[in-house]
């Protein structure tokens, strides 16, 4: 479990980001962060995933507090999946992917069979293996989005054995848990092991994307979850993704939380007025999907 | 091909070259020398001037052209990958100008004293350049806790303009003498006619290398950006700390011993890339032998092109310099 | 249109009006003269050295400025010294100069200081063409003082002699020079002359950035005169920047380290400076003790004591020849 507690966040001197929030992520959940632009989302979700720190207020996992992790271990359990990639040189889907697996590497160390085996395998679950050779600049905002998932998953992708040593013993493993789970419909599917399981932190994943990719990976993601138990936590402005994917949902806004708890409960047309200042109505498509549909701009509440 | 074994073929390729032109090159000079001479170690040193030759002027020259070549071109490297900009270079951040105005103050102000065995210009150079990195990071740090690359680069370059005024002001009371000495040095000069210069220059060349070896990683981290880099797990503050400093020691021991040569420390880096790929892991330890090999050979063309006249290193480096980047906008669709 | 054709015919002679019938033609052949007329003009601008638009007679020039230290010397030996009001920023004799304001030098002469002085007649440097053009502008005579060989010290005496109106004493001068270096060739005459290098600039206390004296200008004349052989004569320059292997390969049997006496070094660090010499053992002169240092504005300066300054070369490369 992955919790913040009454958390208060400022990154001047003056200005505070985050008043006194507090989220809890179950291991086996999906949780959606909502709000306008500068509401405190993405600070939010660094400090969930230890890359800052709160001012007040603290974050643990597991019941330890994040500062008690190195930083190798923290990213070992947490992979951030950020709204953008820009690279500042021309590195190809199979590298940026094995970024991913610097937390699992010591100084010197250079990846090895079972690294290779775990990105190989991450790029196939998001469907972007057939682009490893390519340039990560020359892919589309969809694929490029899947390859940087493709790290996270190798980022937290866990052993049994933490130790680096028996590298034969993991590959067999490795080998015998591929046999034991049969190819479903053509795609390769591999457990994670161990008991840990990881969380995935994504900052507005579908933001830059155009419709078919933003569907691609929102199933991705539910897959990910289903099949693999990662823990998702995604914070973004799409109210209908938010709404289709997530079992529990925050609503925030200047730092302070609106609404917090199962979807339904949260997703309202009286939260939203509130937070976005819109009269919305919220329909349960029968596929499953839950459609906010805008209808003006409300008179009270909200901000701009 | 794994990692393992695209360096060791990488590492093997570029030190056979840089190897090989450092074999060749002090056979080469607009003297002719002896080469039987030269080893022939039964006349007495002081007689042999073929060997004088070599192991005097031409040796220490080839070993200084491949430490400046090789410290210059792998700081280039580092630069880039802490500013995350292929067009930085080791001068962006004002360095070398700190250097240079060491250096012009030591010329023009007639400075005597010697460090080390070391003489007045190198010694003011190494310290100008010492200054000018810890205003550069004093001004970087002071506007934000933790170190923004955004800032450092404008630390750098206002203290670049900043340096480059006060070496023109100096220059203004300097005579004409002084002047024209300044502006040779500016061009670069590799011969430093003994051993002492390198060698006093070989614990901060290994300090450097030993931090770029470990910087690595996390450069190729730091390329995808400094948040991304954080969440895997890298102390992004200590890395971009690590890289500055030592890219910069780099820089500042390079220009000590031959004057701020140019376009080395970013030629050769697009050019590894080209030949090897992006990954620190191998464009680092390539770009400090291809560095070495390259300089080494721009020196002998200087020395030689226009024999008895030798032209400062500086300028072969700049005309190879302008065509490569004419050349690298013309292919950029 | 007619109206402009009438004017530019005014002027000009009664045959030219038949011209104007075909005004296009008659415009180009203005244009042409005109043209003709101005490079005329810029070519004798260009062509005389001692240009002046200033016609005031010789001897009438009563107020003298120059920036360059061997034409102040020259100036004074032939007497124009009571008539001199400023000096450059490096001239140091003879000591007279010391009370005089001071107008810069080549790359920063006071302009406005040397028109606050009324001069007549100004000695610039031959590449200071901005400093020209103002002094011009201004009305002011201009002599153009150009470094060159050791012929041009009595060449430019005489010439200044002929500028200022003492044309006999500058002549006694001139060849008085001519007298004395001629006997410090007769009496060097027979001697073998030793390869030398000439060096009048480096780093301290390193032999980095090492000028000497190639194949010409005054200083490898003086070394000429002085019965030395320049190691760097065939090298076509003033100035070459020496590097080791070219030091080594030449072995100067004489090593001659020329300074002007404000650049001198402290008689503390000369010792420090003769052994950074020692890099290069093999060289005969290092080996041979026979590395010197004069540090002598007669040397360094090419005026009228250049005959005292080769006399003290040639001394350094020859002392058995004055004994």
């Amino acid at each position: 479990m992955l919790q913040a507690t009454d958390v208060w966040f400022g990154y001047d001197a003056g200005k505070t980001v985050l008043r006194g929030v507090s989220l809890a992520v179950p291991r086996s959940g999906i949780i959606g962060i909502l709000g306008p632009n500068g509401s405190g989302k993405t600070t939010l979700l660094r400090l969930l995933a230890g890359t800052r720190h709160p001012q007040r207020g603290s974050v643990t996992l597991d019941g330890a507090p994040l500062t008690r992790f190195s930083r190798a271990a923290l990213a070992r359990r947490m992979a951030v999946v950020p709204q953008e990639t820009q690279l500042a040189f021309d590195y190809t889907v199979s590298e940026v992917a094995m970024m991913g697996r610097y937390p699992h590497l010591g100084p010197f160390e250079i990846e090895g069979p079972a690294d290779l085996a775990v990105v190989e395998e991450t790029l196939k679950s998001t469907g972007t293996l057939h682009l490893k050779d390519r340039l990560f600049a020359t892919l589309s905002g969809g694929e490029k989005q899947r390859v940087v998932i493709a790290a996270a998953l190798a980022q937290i992708f866990q052993q049994d054995d933490s130790s680096r040593q028996d590298m034969s013993f993991r590959q067999e493993s490795f080998r015998l848990k591929a046999e034991a789970t049969p190819a479903e419909s053509g795609s390769f599917r591999l457990q994670a092991e161990g008991s840990a399981g990881g969380y995935l932190l994504l900052d507005e994943p579908t933001a830059s994307l155009d419709l078919g990719y933003q569907l691609e990976v929102a199933s991705l993601l539910r897959q990910l979850h289903q099949e693999r138990g990662v823990a998702i936590v995604i914070s973004t402005h799409d109210l209908g993704l938010a709404g289709t994917l997530c079992d529990r949902l925050m609503l925030i806004r200047d730092g302070l939380v609106v609404a917090e708890g199962p979807t339904d409960e949260v997703l309202t047309p009286a939260h939203v007025r509130e937070v976005y200042g819109v009269d919305v109505e919220v329909i349960l498509h029968s596929s499953g999907h839950r459609i906010v549909v805008p209808m003006g701009r409300s008179s009270e509440g909200g901000h701009g | 091909m794994t990692v393992q074994v695209r360096f060791l073929r990488t590492v093997l390729g570029f030190g056979a070259l840089m190897v090989v032109t450092m074999l060749a090159t002090p056979l080469v000079g607009p003297t002719s020398i002896d080469l039987r001479r030269v080893f022939d170690f039964s006349i007495p040193f002081g007689d042999n001037v073929d060997a004088q030759i070599f192991f005097v002027a031409r040796l220490p020259r080839t070993l200084a052209g491949a430490c400046v070549g090789a410290l210059f071109a792998s700081a280039g490297v580092v630069f880039q990958g802490l500013l995350r900009n292929p067009l930085a270079t080791p001068f962006t951040l004002g360095v070398s100008t700190g250097a240079a105005l060491g250096a012009v103050l030591a010329i023009t102000f007639n400075l005597s004293f010697a460090f080390l065995g070391i003489s007045a210009v190198p010694v003011a150079a190494f310290a100008g350049s010492l200054v000018a990195v810890a205003i550069v990071y004093a001004l970087a740090q002071a506007r934000h806790r933790g170190l923004s690359t955004t800032v450092l680069l404008l630390a750098g370059v206002t203290m670049n303009a900043f340096f480059s005024a006060m070496i023109l002001f100096v220059q203004y009371f300097a005579s004409f003498a002084d002047t024209y000495r300044t502006l040779r040095w500016l061009m670069g000069d590799l011969d430093v006619a003994s051993y002492q210069p390198i060698l006093a220059a070989l614990p901060t060349t290994a300090v450097a290398f030993a931090v770029f070896a470990w910087l690595a990683r996390p450069l190729n981290l730091l390329s995808l950006g400094a948040d991304s880099a954080e969440s895997r797990g890298l102390d992004v503050a200590k890395a971009q700390r690590a890289a500055f400093f030592s890219a910069s020691l780099a820089t500042g021991a390079a220009v000590s011993i031959g004057g701020p040569i140019g376009f080395v420390g970013i030629i050769i880096p697009h050019l590894v890339r080209l030949l090897v790929g992006p990954d620190h892991r191998l464009v680092l330890p390539a770009s400090a032998l291809f560095g070495a090999a390259f300089l080494v050979a721009c020196d002998l063309v200087a020395r030689t092109i226009l024999a008895p006249v030798e032209l400062p290193v500086g300028i072969i480096t700049a005309l190879i310099g302008g065509p490569f980047f004419l050349w690298l906008l013309i292919r950029r669709p | 249109m007619a109206a402009d054709t009438k004017a530019l015919t005014t002027g000009l002679k009664p045959s030219a009006t038949r011209v104007v019938s075909r005004p296009g033609r008659s415009a180009g052949l203005r244009a042409c003269i005109i043209v003709l007329w101005a490079a005329l003009l810029v070519t004798a601008a260009a062509a005389s050295p001692d240009f002046q638009i200033s016609t005031s007679p010789n001897s009438q020039i009563r107020r003298i400025v120059s920036l360059v230290p061997s034409a102040t010397e020259m100036l004074y030996a032939i007497g124009a010294g009571p008539r001199m009001v400023g000096v450059g920023s490096y001239d140091s004799y003879p000591p007279e100069v010391k009370s005089l304001p001071r107008v810069g030098a080549l790359i920063d002469p006071n302009v406005e200081l040397i028109l606050s002085l009324e001069p007549q007649l100004v000695v610039i440097y031959g590449s200071q063409t901005d400093l020209k053009q103002q002094l011009a502008r201004a009305g002011i005579g201009v002599f153009e003082y150009r470094h060159a060989g050791l012929a041009d010290v009595t060449t430019s005496i005489r010439a200044l002699g002929q500028r200022t109106g003492t044309g006999a004493r500058a002549e006694e001068i001139a060849a008085a020079i001519d007298r004395g270096l001629e006997g410090i060739r007769l009496a060097v005459r027979n001697r073998p002359r030793p390869r030398t290098l000439l060096v009048f600039g480096r780093e301290r206390l390193a032999l980095r950035g090492l000028y000497a004296s190639g194949g010409i200008g005054f200083l490898n004349d003086m070394l000429q005169v002085a019965g030395g052989a320049n190691v760097f004569a065939d090298v076509k320059v003033q100035s070459v920047q020496a590097t080791t292997e070219q030091v080594l390969a030449r072995r100067p049997e004489v090593v001659l380290e020329t300074r002007a006496l404000n650049s001198a070094w402290p008689s503390g660090d000369r010792e420090a400076e003769l052994n950074v010499w020692q890099a290069l053992a093999s060289v005969p002169a290092v080996r041979n003790k026979r590395v010197l240092f004069l540090f002598d504005d007669r040397i360094v300066i090419p005026g009228p004591r250049v005959v005292e300054g080769t006399r003290v070369m040639a001394m350094a490369l020859h002392p058995e020849a004055f004994k």
